[in-house]
């Protein structure tokens, strides 16, 4: 259990490290939109995330 | 097209249908670009999937342009303005989802603030907003194209519900002042009623203590 955890923030920590990666290369290359450069982008894999936070809140309570 | 107008494949009628469909089509790619601009100066995020939407459409576009029959032109053109919609879908859903996330953030500032006094109707409004939510994050991958007019809908009714909320803040920061102040005022006369009742004792104590002497 104990190494299934710390194998999960490991996969955590290289996925937040390759996703700063992108950003960067992103932000090198792109010319033209201010928000790319600066990495201020959306892919669809953030705004699932997004999605699933605001399903788990309850606007009712 | 350019082609087809070219080659003399085309009937005035057909021709005229076309001409149309390029019309409707460009307006639906306006409005997708618009929204697309709109979504990613609001959210300050470009939301990529939408961009590529953008492209797709381009490119059966551009595929309309040099089509060699007037059928294969309609099915590009076609395809084009699906994708046109899919975009406006996408874009919106991010700006709907932008503004749940600014009410969230209000619910969790007045938490502990009654909020019924300035906005009355709060238990309906509160109800709608989980029907919007509810809307967009039901899964949907090739309904878009259906529902890109009710996402648009839905946008401008949670952008001024968002409104109203952010508005009444300054009139919920007073009512917020005024409990606090209130219950500082009452927990000081709570205080001092204490140290009346201890000043009491301890003075009731004393006298009995000199009588005795």
């Amino acid at each position: 259990m104990k190494s299934n955890n710390e194998s999960n923030v490991l996969m955590e920590k290289k996925a937040t490290k390759n996703s700063a990666i992108v950003k960067n290369i992103v932000s090198r290359f792109t010319r033209g939109n201010v928000n790319l450069q600066m990495g201020n982008y959306l892919t669809k894999k953030d705004q699932d995330a997004r999605k699933k936070v605001l399903e788990q809140y309850d606007f009712l309570s | 097209m350019i082609n087809l107008i070219a080659r003399g494949k085309l009937t005035p009628k057909t021709q005229k249908k076309l001409s149309k469909l390029f019309v409707v089509v460009n307006e639906y790619y306006k409005l997708a670009e618009q929204k697309v601009k709109l979504i990613e100066v609001l959210d300050n995020n470009l939301y990529i999937p939408s961009v590529n939407e953008l492209r797709y459409a381009g490119y059966h576009l551009s595929k309309a342009t040099v089509a060699n029959t007037h059928k294969t032109a309609t099915r590009e053109l076609n395809k084009a303005l699906k994708h046109c919609k899919r975009a406006i879908y996408d874009a919106i859903e991010v700006g709907i989802t932008f503004y749940l996330e600014v009410l969230k953030l209000f619910f969790y500032d007045y938490r502990l603030v009654v909020i019924t006094p300035i906005i009355p109707d709060l238990t309906a409004i509160k109800i709608r907003i989980s029907e919007i939510r509810d809307f967009i994050t039901k899964p949907r991958t090739n309904e878009r194209v259906a529902f890109w007019e009710e996402c648009t809908q839905l946008f401008i009714e949670i952008q001024q519900i968002a409104a109203q909320f952010e508005n009444s803040r300054e009139e919920l920061n007073k009512i917020s002042e005024q409990h606090r102040i209130e219950s500082q005022r009452h927990r000081h006369s709570t205080i001092l009623t204490y140290v009346g009742i201890i000043i009491a004792i301890l003075v009731s104590v004393l006298t009995i203590i000199y009588t005795h002497e």
